[in-house]
């Protein structure tokens, strides 16, 4: 008997050896998918016609799902009786309608009153002000939110740059990353594409060369350049996580990518011309002799981390210090966390605190590494919340813990702009994410002490831009190419 | 019955394995992060010894940033690594400024560089499972790199 005891003791501690990630299955619990283990990458290259409708809903109910459902639970598109029109948007105005209301109820009631926010009873059909006729849905109470313009007048309500909801889901911020994404691969389904835990980018080919690098009082370092052979550019096409699910084409808005693929390279920069953001310059032939793309490369498209972000400002409208318009070579990582030090900047710190974490729209930065944008993220992104709670160790925070996704430029697999869930790090470890879940277990503690914490530092910053500051916010631009691409931003 | 024995001592076998034995001195964590530091962790061109290298309490980690091409700075003897003094910065992440040396020679002269690292010490078993013992926190101002890896 005692034998058997210990038997099942020592199973039961294997168990917990081996499978540390309990938190996990109930993570995907909250899933959307008929197949939880299965990655959404892997269920839209399996079914690429069934999902296509909800691939966007789906990428952003994932999200949700965790900590915050208002929605009603769908297993399967296949399983319910709403309608495909249902499915994809209404959910979203839902948790946008909770979401803002969770915020401040009395300013959210005031703008209900006001008009400014309409809610829908079901089977109800109402005229807004912009005659657009809303009809009621089985079985679900509807609301519709009127344009962002129409809060920004409310605009204490929720901070319009860079809270969920106002314009299409996300912040205007993450809008114009989303926007500069979609234009360089000139597919609305390169948004549909998350890379996660389950994404395996070690498929792609990734060309090098070797070059002399110029360094002062040295020359014997060399270094691989990012080099595409103008032979092997199908190829790389068909490897490339994202590329590989699109289709080049070239007509009236379009143009073929082929002809000039992205390429992550380091330096790689785009440009303003003609009040347009440019990503679409050729940057062998634009930073050849330089770092990132051989000169003997076939042309590229290229942008580095913080020229994509520097970009996204410069295409929201959003400047990083007060009437001065940010371009796309403006910040290198270390300008953001400059910026975010410096309290005449648009930058602010994210405070977190019981009420208050990271969102989307906010600004990641270690300096001289890397630079990221918050897509969207859970009520708990970082796992404080729920280790900051009784009995709960911080120092157990661990990636498995965060719950967002991301938007960057990265050398991740040579892939250049993606959009990244948090769970991709539980295997791939990088600095930025290494800190990131420093200071997560720093604000727990911090927490538990009835503290609010920033995690800016010399050489990072969680930073958020103040769209109420004056001069911080002017008109959206346009991108270069944004023609093909300009219903699916959103 | 052997049977049921011999699979509890299997089981009880693997937990050993799995866990990492983080009951060291933190010196000696510390000059393993900052000599894994030194087989090209954050260069652009990732050299063979950072395959080679094998460290005992540490996860094996690369990062060469995403922001410019990183190459060394200085080619350095690692075994000649020493640990200067040792600051305790932030108690709530046991995070550590470890001053540390090490000798570097070119055309016949020896010299010494001196340099800072952040580490951080991990203290929950969960992470030590998942992370190792350490890691670094803000690494070395300067890219240096074990003579074993220009050879």
């Amino acid at each position: 008997m005692r034998v058997l005891l210990l038997f099942i003791f020592s199973l039961s501690i294997k168990a917990q050896v081996l499978f540390p990630y309990t938190d996990r299955f109930s993570y995907m619990q909250g899933m959307y998918f008929p197949t939880p283990m299965m990655s959404q990458s892997a269920q839209m290259s399996i079914l690429p016609g069934l999902y296509a409708p909800y691939n966007s809903i789906l990428s952003n109910m994932s999200m949700i799902s965790n900590n915050y459902n208002p929605m009603p639970q769908v297993n399967s598109p296949f399983d319910t009786d709403l309608s495909a029109y249902d499915i994809q948007y209404d959910p979203i105005e839902r948790y946008q309608y909770e979401f803002l209301r969770s915020q401040d109820p009395e300013r959210f009631d005031r703008a209900v009153d006001a008009g400014k926010i309409i809610t829908v009873d079901d089977d109800e059909d109402v005229e807004t002000d912009d005659d657009e006729s809303l009809t009621g849905r089985t079985s679900l109470k509807v609301t519709r939110i009127l344009s962002d313009e129409t809060l920004v007048v409310d605009s204490d309500l929720h901070n319009c740059t860079t809270g969920i909801g106002l314009d299409g889901f996300m912040a205007p911020l993450v809008n114009a990353g989303r926007r500069i994404m979609s234009t360089i691969y000139q597919d609305c389904k390169a948004l549909d594409v998350l890379i996660d835990e389950n994404s395996n980018l070690n498929d792609m080919i990734r060309y090098h060369t070797k070059q002399k690098i110029r360094r002062e009082g040295s020359n014997r370092s060399v270094m691989s350049g990012r080099y595409l052979p103008p032979d092997k550019v199908d190829e790389y096409l068909n490897s490339h996580y994202i590329m590989k699910n699109l289709t080049p084409r070239a007509n009236e808005k379009c143009f073929d990518i082929s002809k000039k693929p992205p390429m992550f390279s380091y330096g790689g920069k785009s440009r303003i011309v003609d009040g347009q953001l440019d990503i679409t310059r050729d940057q062998t032939k634009e930073n050849c002799p330089g770092n990132g793309v051989d000169c003997d490369s076939h042309p590229v498209m290229s942008m580095d981390c913080s020229s994509f972000i520097s970009g996204a400002f410069y295409a929201a409208g959003l400047n990083v210090y007060p009437n001065k318009t940010t371009g796309p070579r403006s910040y290198s990582t270390r300008g953001f966390v400059s910026a975010s030090k410096d309290t005449n900047s648009c930058l602010k710190n994210v405070v977190f605190s019981n009420d208050s974490q990271m969102k989307s729209g906010d600004i990641v930065t270690l300096a001289n590494n890397h630079v990221i944008m918050i897509e969207k993220a859970s009520s708990d992104p970082l796992g404080i919340k729920k280790y900051s709670q009784q009995g709960k160790s911080c120092d157990d925070i661990h990636y498995s813990d965060f719950n967002f996704t991301y938007i960057h430029s990265g050398g991740m697999g040579s892939l250049g702009v993606a959009r990244v869930h948090s769970s991709y790090h539980e295997k791939h470890r990088s600095s930025i994410f290494r800190k990131l879940r420093s200071k997560a277990v720093s604000a727990c503690k911090s927490i538990k002490r009835n503290e609010r914490v920033t995690f800016t530092d010399e050489t990072f910053s969680v930073a958020r831009h103040d769209s109420q500051k004056e001069g911080c916010k002017s008109e959206k631009k346009k991108i270069k190419g944004e023609q093909c691409v300009e219903d699916c931003s959103s | 019955m052997l049977k049921i024995v011999a699979l509890s001592f299997f089981s009880l076998f693997s937990i050993s394995v799995l866990a990492r034995n983080c009951s060291v001195p933190m010196e000696e964590l510390f000059l393993e992060v900052i000599r894994q530091d030194m087989t090209g962790a954050r260069m652009s061109d990732r050299p063979k010894c950072f395959h080679t290298q094998q460290f005992k309490h540490i996860l094996k980690f690369y990062d060469p940033g995403n922001e410019g091409v990183r190459s060394f700075d200085k080619i350095v003897d690692s075994n000649t690594l020493s640990i200067n003094s040792v600051k305790l910065v932030n108690k709530d992440i046991n995070l550590y400024k470890v001053n540390f040396s090490a000798y570097f020679g070119e055309d016949g002269k020896v010299d010494k560089i001196s340099d800072i690292a952040e580490i951080v010490i991990h203290p929950s078993k969960k992470i030590q499972k998942l992370e190792g013992c350490a890691e670094m926190y803000n690494p070395p101002k300067k890219i240096y790199i074990d003579r074993s890896c220009v050879k």
